[in-house]
């Protein structure tokens, strides 16, 4: 497939707000990829392959405005410029290349395929002279390309290529293109399983469904997280679990996946990244503590402290992101124990359709308790007073509240789904609506006063799943230290649109627009009606929405969290009802 | 896997490295019994080198068949910067490295996989008028425009060659009148631009040329013609550079 034609989809689709018009788009634009299908469906993702290769593309700005302004004759002032006006190199590109002046020797239409063989041997370009020879690289990609496929060359190169769409929409278009919409919601089990969709892709254009429907827990390939939905009372809980749950204690850490095969350990954050390198102690100490041959293990890493044992806030975990160097003496200083809740793989086994029980079991058999890998605590019962006295026993062992699990044989292990065979229970549902809310920054608004030169307010939005949209659900201008306010200008300047995103909906017209990828928790007072948000907009009411009232930062950005993985409109609207129930 | 063995004067290989390297850093060569050849186009498909080497442009030139040779010219640039001045190269193919022998020294380098390196195709270019200058001349005049602009404008009329760069600011023209070209075959007067830096750095290697022939029309690929070693044909390296012009805004 000519890369012209996927560009001719891509601007179709940066047209359409709805959701089945971007999937019918996709569908058909993959039925027609043949042999190219696995590396347009990369290419659509914006990357060159699965996350958990680490292939990492992100061209430095400054060497893509070098290469533009060789082929335009254009200076570099002139297009940095033009940048900091559109906000978006690819747009600067595309019009440089509209009045490009070098001419070529020759055209070679290029295959989505062949760009993307070119990609990654720019991406694997290294080592002496590498600045001179990816420049020259992506000089030659540019003059072989038309003006709009160059737009999409710059954002992919330089990481930005901002279709908006979600895995969930790509793996529709998948699903619709080889007719196998009966069997989407397994095949979306299996991509949560493997997440590599050029694999999948492969192997339902070749009519493999069962090598897709089989793909389940690997070694070394992370596995998306199971999650659970919440509830704001102990004895709807009980309910909905049918008379009896299990209760564990949900504690308060960076969510972790360890995955141990022929003799090496590998970990991986709550977003499939691997993080492996932050803990060298717990790597060795796991090497001494597991004994079988192969596993994927499912926990929390808590830091505690090593004088009384008791354990830390979350923030003290996170001072290992990103401090590789400085990793030997947090380690000492503030150091980790997994508490360990799931299994889903086993010497050579797949765990995750046994039902619960079952893998606690199992667990609890591979290993003895010590310091760095303990089991979460737990209380099975059907008894509503029992689940409350061990609520109170674990928020004062500084956990967050509980997750309680169903303990009948359908409890499987489901990946990256938020189903009802896991509820969570937090502290503050008892008293008033005031448990966080992970939100997605979507625009910012000038500050003034103190907070002059500064954004003085953002635009925030919740993930609408069913229509792959973000959107607006307040305006977020309290709960910022100085620091933070200090912060953000930079922190969003690479991700600043000039016109609204693709896949957001916002009638509020912020200063800026910013391209949704940053995660921030925010607490409010309540959920009311809104005429203004687009949060459900006419699902409860005609012309209005949900918003949030006296919104505030809880001073926590969720860099662990993907923008799909925010708080969804689903969510907001069942907290709305559980509100107004009580009141 | 064929036997090869061949030897080269240092100045004739260096001259040729450095050309192939103005478009390149890798390049893959043709191995026949009649001698090597090599077409390099560089990323950006702005300039191309194509070049003939044929074997009585060798001291020695043995091989049983034809193969393809791939090479990371920048590797070769270094092994011989060994060698002196009028030293002797024996190259030899041991495997999958190219071996050297340059006096008292042997080297040996990795050849590349030759499905790594591409041959590209050569464009259809056809140009009737043509200047034939020196090229002391020719190199004076870019070097003048170097500092001025990174594009450098020639026009070509029966009578005189023209080479002129201009910025916002500042300009440059070389003049070279009918009496100071070598040779002028031109009906109508042609104009095109092309990327400076290429064109020098072109020049610039061709280091043993005494006379430059450019070839061009409007708007149109520029072509230079060298050769260079031993004046007998069968004992000359040939080829042709091509440059993709600058489009006037």
């Amino acid at each position: 497939m000519l890369f012209r034609d996927a560009v001719e989809t891509f601007n179709r689709m940066s047209e359409t707000r709805k959701r089945l018009e971007l999937v019918d788009l996709l569908s058909d634009m993959f039925s027609h990829a043949g042999k190219d299908l696995p590396d347009l469906v990369y290419i659509t993702q914006g990357k060159l392959g699965p996350d958990y290769l680490g292939i990492e593309l992100g061209v430095a700005d400054e060497l893509i405005m070098s290469a533009l302004s060789r082929i335009s004759g254009t200076d570099q002032e002139h297009i940095q410029s033009e940048y900091a006006k559109y906000g978006d190199l690819g747009i600067v590109a595309r019009e440089l290349m509209g009045s490009k002046s070098q001419g070529s020797l020759f055209m070679e239409e290029i295959s989505v395929s062949i760009l993307h063989e070119k990609l990654l041997s720019i991406a694997k370009i290294s080592g002496q002279g590498s600045v001179e020879k990816r420049i020259r690289a992506i000089m030659g990609l540019l003059l072989n390309s038309t003006p709009d496929e160059v737009l999409y060359i710059i954002r992919i190169i330089s990481g930005k290529l901002r279709l908006g769409v979600s895995d969930a929409t790509i793996l529709s278009g998948l699903v619709k293109a080889f007719s196998v919409e009966e069997k989407a919601e397994e095949i979306e089990e299996a991509f949560n399983f493997h997440p590599d969709m050029g694999k999948i892709a492969v192997q339902l254009q070749k009519g493999n469904i069962d090598s897709v429907l089989s793909m389940g827990p690997t070694p070394m390939i992370p596995a998306k997280v199971m999650l659970a939905e919440r509830l704001p009372e102990i004895s709807d809980i009980i309910n909905k679990m049918e008379g009896k749950a299990a209760f564990e204690y949900k504690y308060d850490g960076m969510r972790t996946q360890i995955h141990l095969y022929n003799g090496e350990v590998r970990i991986f954050s709550r977003g499939s990244e691997e993080t492996t390198r932050n803990f060298p102690d717990i790597i060795s100490a796991f090497k001494n503590t597991f004994k079988c041959e192969s596993c994927i293990l499912d926990g929390e890493a808590v830091p505690y402290n090593a004088e009384t044992g008791e354990l830390y806030p979350f923030q003290m975990a996170s001072l290992r992101r990103g401090r590789i160097h400085e990793i030997e003496k947090v380690s000492k200083d503030v150091p980790l124990a997994v508490f360990l809740f799931d299994i889903i793989y086993l010497n050579g086994e797949t765990l995750h359709k046994l039902p619960y029980s079952e893998r606690r079991q199992k667990l609890e058999e591979i290993f003895t308790e010590n310091e760095n890998f303990r089991l979460a605590k737990r209380l099975v019962t059907d008894s509503e007073k029992e689940a409350s006295d061990f609520f109170e026993q674990a928020i004062s062992e500084g956990c967050e509240g509980l997750v309680a699990k169903k303990v009948s044989p359908d409890s499987v292990y489901r990946a990256g789904a938020r189903g009802w065979l896991w509820i969570k229970f937090k502290r503050d549902y008892q008293s008033e609506f005031n448990d966080s809310l992970d939100l997605v920054v979507i625009g910012a608004f000038y500050g003034h006063g103190r907070r002059s030169g500064k954004y003085g307010a953002l635009l925030m939005a919740v993930y609408n799943s069913e229509e792959d949209t973000y959107e607006s659900v307040c305006k977020l201008g309290s709960g910022f230290t100085d620091d933070v306010l200090a912060q953000m200008p930079s922190m969003f300047s690479d991700k600043i649109l000039q016109d609204k995103p693709p896949r957001v909906a916002s009638d509020m017209e912020p200063d800026v627009w910013i391209y949704p990828s940053v995660v921030m928790e925010v607490i409010a007072a309540e959920i009311t009606m809104s005429p203004i948000h687009r949060c459900a907009f006419g699902v409860l009411k005609q012309d209005a929405g949900l918003a949030l009232r006296f919104p505030r930062f809880t001073g926590r950005f969720r860099g662990d969290k993907k923008p799909e993985d925010s708080t969804s409109t689903h969510e907001i609207i069942e907290i709305f009802k559980n509100q107004k129930k009580k009141s | 896997m064929t036997m090869l063995k061949m030897t080269i004067s240092l100045k004739n290989l260096k001259e040729i490295a450095d050309l192939l390297n103005t478009v390149v850093t890798e390049a893959k060569f043709k191995v026949t019994p009649e001698g090597l050849s090599v077409k390099a186009v560089d990323p950006a498909h702005v300039a191309m080198v194509s070049m003939e080497i044929p074997r009585g442009a060798f001291v020695e030139y043995t091989t049983d068949g034809e193969e393809e040779l791939a090479i990371d010219v920048e590797r070769v640039k270094s092994v011989i910067k060994l060698a002196s001045p009028n030293d002797l190269v024996t190259m030899s193919r041991d495997g999958g490295k190219l071996r050297f022998e340059i006096s008292t020294i042997v080297k040996s380098i990795s050849l590349l996989d030759n499905n790594s390196v591409t041959t590209p195709r050569v464009p259809q270019i056809n140009s009737e008028s043509y200047v034939v200058v020196s090229k002391g001349n020719l190199e004076r005049g870019l070097k003048a425009a170097e500092d001025v602009s990174d594009s450098i404008r020639l026009t070509l009329n029966g009578q005189e060659l023209r080479a002129r760069s201009v910025s916002d600011s500042e300009e440059s023209e070389m003049i070279l009148p009918k009496d100071m070209l070598k040779e002028i075959k031109c009906s109508q007067t042609i104009k095109s631009s092309y990327p400076l830096e290429y064109l020098l750095k072109l020049v610039k290697s061709l280091s043993s040329a005494e006379d430059i022939k450019l070839s061009f029309k409007d708007d149109y690929p520029l072509t230079i013609e060298f050769k260079f070693g031993q004046s007998k044909e069968s004992e000359s390296i040939s080829g042709n550079f091509l440059l993709a012009p600058r489009m006037e805004q």
